[in-house]
C-alpha cells in the first residue's frame, strides 16, 4: 500500500480530532446550549464509534464519564450567579443520574438478578415457549391483571398437574418481585443514607484550608460516602434477609421454568437436563473409581508388588537345587493365591467392576496367601 | 465556608480536561492489542479433566531442594501469580532459587458438576502433590495454597501430613463468619440447595456479579472515572486492561464442590471447628504440625484479616509465622509493594526451614 494512503489516513483522522474538538468547546464554552456537557461524550461515541476488543470497557468508561460531566456542569451552571455549590441539589441530579441505570447494576450487562428483575421470561417468548404473556406481569396492574383469581382456584381434571405447575410458577414469580422491592428499596435507603453521610463529611471541610477545589475530590468523597453507607446496610440483618430472598426466589421461579422447559423438550424427544445430569453423575462416579483403583490409594500397585515378589520366591524355589519337598509346598502355595483377574473382583460380586471394597478384599487375600506354606517352608 | 471551592471557570477547565483526556484516550485505546497475561515458560507435567499442572521453566539456579506448589482458588484464574514480567510472584520466587508448580484448575463444564471438594482435595491437589514429590525424589514438598486454594490446602495437609513439609496460606479465610465478612454475611441464609439444584454449575458472571456488588460504586463507577486518569499512558492503561480480564476471566463452579463449600465453610464455618468431613476423613487442623506462615491484606474486602488472623491458634504447630501485607486482596499478587515484601518474605521462610 502505498504512503500516500496512509498520509491520506493520517490527515483525515487529525481534522477528524479538531472537529470533534471545536464541537466539544462549543458545547463547553456556551453555557446556555441546549446541549448537554455529557452530550459532548455522546458526539465523541458516534464520532469514534466502537473499538472491537475494548467495547465493553468504553461503554463503561462513557456512562460513568457522563455522569462525572453531568456533577461538572451542575456545579458550573449553579455557581454562575452565587459562586457556591448547593450539594443537596448536586446529589439529587447525580442520584438521578444514577439512577438511570441502578448502580448496582450499572455497566453489568448480563447481571443475572437485573434481567430476572425486569422480566425473566423474555426468553421463553421470543422462542414461543407455551407460556403465558409474562410481559404483563411487570405493567400496571401487575399479577391481578395477569392472572385473575387464578393462584386461588383448585386445579382439577386432565390438566390438573399442568395447572399446578403454572400456578407454582406464577407465586414464584410472584414473590420474586416481592423480593426485588424490598432489595431495592434497602439499596434506595443505603443511597440516601449516603446524601446525610457525604453531608456530614463535607461539614468537617467547612473550615479555611480544607475545602474541596476539585470536582474530582468531590467526587471521591461522594464515591466513599455511598460506599460507606451501602457496607453498613449491606452487613445488616435485613440486607441479609433481603439478599437471601432476592436469590432463593429468584431460584424457585428459574427451577419452575426448567422444570416447563424439560417437560416441552422432553415431548420433543430431546434430551433433559435431569437425564444429562445422570450420566454426569455416573461418570464422576466412574472417574473417582477409577482413580481410586489406579493411583489413589495405590492398592493394586502394592498387590501387583506382593505378587511379583512372591513370583520371584517361587522361581528360586523352582530350581534343581531345591528340596522335593519345598518345591510341592511352592506349588501349593502358587496355586492358592489369587490371580489378578480374582483380585480385583470379589467372588460374591464376579460382575461389578473393580471398587474400592473390592480392592480391599483382595489385599487381604492376598497378605493371608502370603503367610502360608512359602514363607514357614 | 463552603465546603465546596469551585468556580464556574474551575468546573469548565476541570470538564474541559476531563474530555480532552478520555478523547486522547479513545484513540489509544484503539490502538492497543489484545493483553497477554503469564511472562514466565512453563511446561505441562501432567494433566486429568480439566486440570493441568505446570513446572515454571527456570533461568536462574535452584538452591532449594524442596519444591513450591501452588495450589490457587477455583475462583478466578491462577495466571494472577504470573500476570507479567514486573508483577510475577512465579517469577520473584524462581529469582531467589525455588522451583515452582502451579495446579490450573481449567474451566468446570456441566460434565464437572458432581466434582466434590474431597475429589479437589484429595484427589486433585493429592494426585499434584505426589507426582511433584515423586520428581524430586521427595516424600513431602512445600505447599502454597491462596484464597480457597488456601482452605484447600489446610484440609489437604491436615489429612496427609507426612506429604507437606511446609504450608503457606495466602490471604486464606478460616474463620468464615466474622462480623466484617459480607460474603459471609450474604450467603449465610441462601438456600444453596436449591441454588445448586437449580443452576447445576454456578455461572461465572453471577460469581463476578456478586463480587462486584460488595462495593458497587467503587467498583461499577470510580475505577472508570479514574481510568481518564491514566488513559494517555500506553504501559499503564495495558496493566489496567490485564486486570480487567484477570477479573471478568472466570471460571464456572463446579456445583456439588460450591454447594459444600458454601454449607460447610461459610454456613456452617466447619474448618475452624474441625468439623469438615471429606470422603469420610474428618479434617482436623490439630494435625497440621507442619511449620505455617500464614499472609493476610490488611485492606482484604474479600477475605477480610479477621477471617484469616485466627489460623494461629487452630492448627498443632509449634512454628507458626504470621505476615501482614499492606494492601488488598489483588494488591498482594500484583503490587509493586507485593512484589517487593511478599516473595523475599516466603523465600526467607521456606530457606530457613529447607
Amino acid at each position: 500500500m502505498s504512503n500516500d494512503f496512509f498520509e491520506s489516513m493520517k490527515g483525515g483522522a487529525e481534522q477528524y480530532w479538531k472537529n470533534f474538538s471545536d464541537l466539544a468547546s462549543g458545547i463547553y464554552s456556551n453555557p446556555n446550549s441546549a446541549s448537554s456537557w455529557s452530550e459532548s461524550l455522546e458526539q465523541m461515541s458516534r464520532v469514534y464509534g466502537k473499538s472491537d476488543q475494548n467495547e465493553a470497557l468504553l461503554d463503561q468508561m462513557m456512562s460513568q464519564g457522563k455522569a462525572f460531566l453531568s456533577m461538572l456542569e451542575h456545579v458550573y451552571k449553579s455557581g454562575q450567579g452565587s459562586g457556591s455549590v448547593d450539594f443537596a441539589a448536586l446529589a439529587k441530579k447525580t442520584l438521578e443520574d444514577l439512577g438511570q441505570q441502578n448502580p448496582f447494576t450499572a455497566g453489568l450487562g448480563s447481571n443475572p438478578f437485573a434481567q430476572s428483575g425486569a422480566n425473566p421470561f423474555a426468553f421463553m417468548q421470543s422462542a414461543n415457549m407455551p407460556v403465558f404473556d409474562f410481559s404483563k406481569f411487570t405493567q400496571p396492574g401487575g399479577f391481578s391483571a395477569a392472572m385473575p383469581q387464578l393462584m386461588d382456584f383448585p386445579s382439577f381434571g386432565l390438566n390438573r398437574e399442568s395447572q399446578e405447575r403454572k400456578i407454582e410458577m406464577f407465586k414464584g414469580i410472584k414473590a420474586h418481585f416481592e423480593a426485588n422491592k424490598v432489595y431495592n428499596a434497602l439499596t434506595l435507603k443505603s443511597m440516601q443514607n449516603g446524601i446525610e453521610r457525604m453531608q456530614s463529611k463535607l461539614a468537617e471541610r467547612s473550615e479555611p484550608g480544607r475545602e474541596l477545589d476539585s470536582m474530582k475530590a468531590v467526587y471521591d468523597l461522594w464515591i466513599d460516602s455511598l460506599e460507606e453507607s451501602f457496607a453498613e446496610t449491606a452487613l445488616s440483618p435485613e440486607f441479609q434477609d433481603a439478599y437471601a430472598d432476592l436469590v432463593n426466589t429468584k431460584m424457585r421461579v428459574q427451577a419452575s421454568i426448567q422444570k416447563q422447559v424439560a417437560l416441552t423438550t422432553g415431548e420433543l424427544g430431546m434430551p433433559t437436563r435431569g437425564e444429562l445430569d445422570s450420566v454426569h453423575k455416573k461418570l464422576a462416579e466412574m472417574r473417582r473409581d477409577a482413580r481410586s483403583g489406579s493411583g489413589g490409594s495405590h492398592e493394586l500397585e502394592a498387590i501387583k508388588q506382593e505378587l511379583a515378589a512372591l513370583k520371584r520366591e517361587v522361581a528360586q524355589l523352582k530350581k534343581p537345587s531345591a528340596s522335593n519337598g519345598l518345591l510341592a509346598a511352592a506349588r501349593e502355595s502358587v496355586r492358592s493365591l489369587p490371580t489378578k483377574a480374582t483380585a480385583a473382583k470379589p467372588p460374591q460380586k464376579p460382575a461389578s467392576k473393580p471398587t474400592k471394597t473390592a480392592a480391599k478384599a483382595a489385599t487381604k487375600t492376598v497378605k493371608a496367601s502370603s503367610k502360608s506354606p512359602l514363607k514357614t517352608a | 465556608m463552603m465546603p465546596i471551592k469551585i468556580s464556574p471557570e474551575k468546573a469548565l477547565q476541570e470538564a474541559v480536561k476531563f474530555t480532552q483526556k478520555l478523547s486522547a484516550g479513545m484513540q489509544t485505546l484503539d490502538k492497543l492489542e489484545d493483553v497477554h497475561y503469564g511472562c514466565t515458560e512453563k511446561e505441562a507435567i501432567y494433566s486429568e479433566d480439566k486440570l493441568v499442572l505446570y513446572r515454571f521453566k527456570s533461568e536462574h539456579k535452584i538452591t532449594c531442594k524442596t519444591p513450591l506448589l501452588i495450589s490457587y482458588a477455583l475462583v478466578n484464574r491462577p495466571y494472577m501469580v504470573d500476570l507479567q514480567a514486573d508483577r510475577s510472584i512465579v517469577r520473584n520466587l524462581q529469582a531467589m532459587g525455588h522451583e515452582v508448580y502451579l495446579i490450573d484448575w481449567g474451566y468446570p463444564d456441566r460434565s464437572d458438576r458432581f466434582l466434590t471438594l474431597d475429589d479437589y482435595i484429595n484427589g486433585y491437589i493429592g494426585r499434584c502433590v505426589d507426582i511433584v514429590a515423586a520428581r524430586h525424589k521427595l516424600k513431602a514438598i512445600n505447599l502454597l495454597g491462596i484464597c480457597q486454594g488456601g482452605a484447600f490446602s489446610l484440609c489437604y495437609t491436615a489429612l496427609n501430613p507426612e506429604k507437606i513439609k511446609n504450608l503457606i496460606t495466602m490471604v486464606t479465610p478460616v474463620d468464615f463468619q466474622t462480623p466484617d465478612n459480607m460474603l459471609s454475611h450474604w450467603t449465610r441464609k441462601l438456600d444453596v440447595d436449591l441454588f445448586i439444584d437449580t443452576l447445576g454449575n454456578v455461572p461465572a458472571d453471577l460469581m463476578n456479579y456478586c463480587y462486584l456488588s460488595l462495593k458497587p460504586y467503587r467498583l461499577n463507577s470510580q475505577k472508570y472515572v479514574g481510568l481518564v486518569d491514566i488513559l494517555d499512558n500506553k504501559a499503564e492503561l495495558e496493566n489496567f486492561l490485564r486486570m480487567e480480564k484477570w477479573i471478568f476471566d472466570s471460571p464456572d463452579q463446579a456445583g456439588e464442590a460450591f454447594r459444600q463449600f458454601i454449607k460447610d465453610f461459610y454456613q456452617g464455618n466447619k474448618l475452624m471447628k474441625n468439623e469438615v468431613v471429606l470422603n469420610g476423613r474428618r479434617v482436623d487442623l490439630k494435625t497440621i504440625e507442619q511449620p505455617i506462615l500464614n499472609i493476610f491484606a490488611e485492606q482484604d474486602h474479600l477475605v477480610p484479616p479477621s477471617a484469616s488472623i485466627p489460623l494461629k491458634g487452630l492448627t498443632g504447630t509449634k512454628d507458626y509465622t504470621q505476615l501482614a501485607f499492606k494492601g488488598g486482596h489483588i494488591g498482594i499478587y500484583v503490587s509493586g509493594r507485593a512484589q517487593r515484601e511478599v516473595p523475599p518474605a516466603i523465600s526467607k521462610w521456606l530457606k530457613e526451614r529447607d
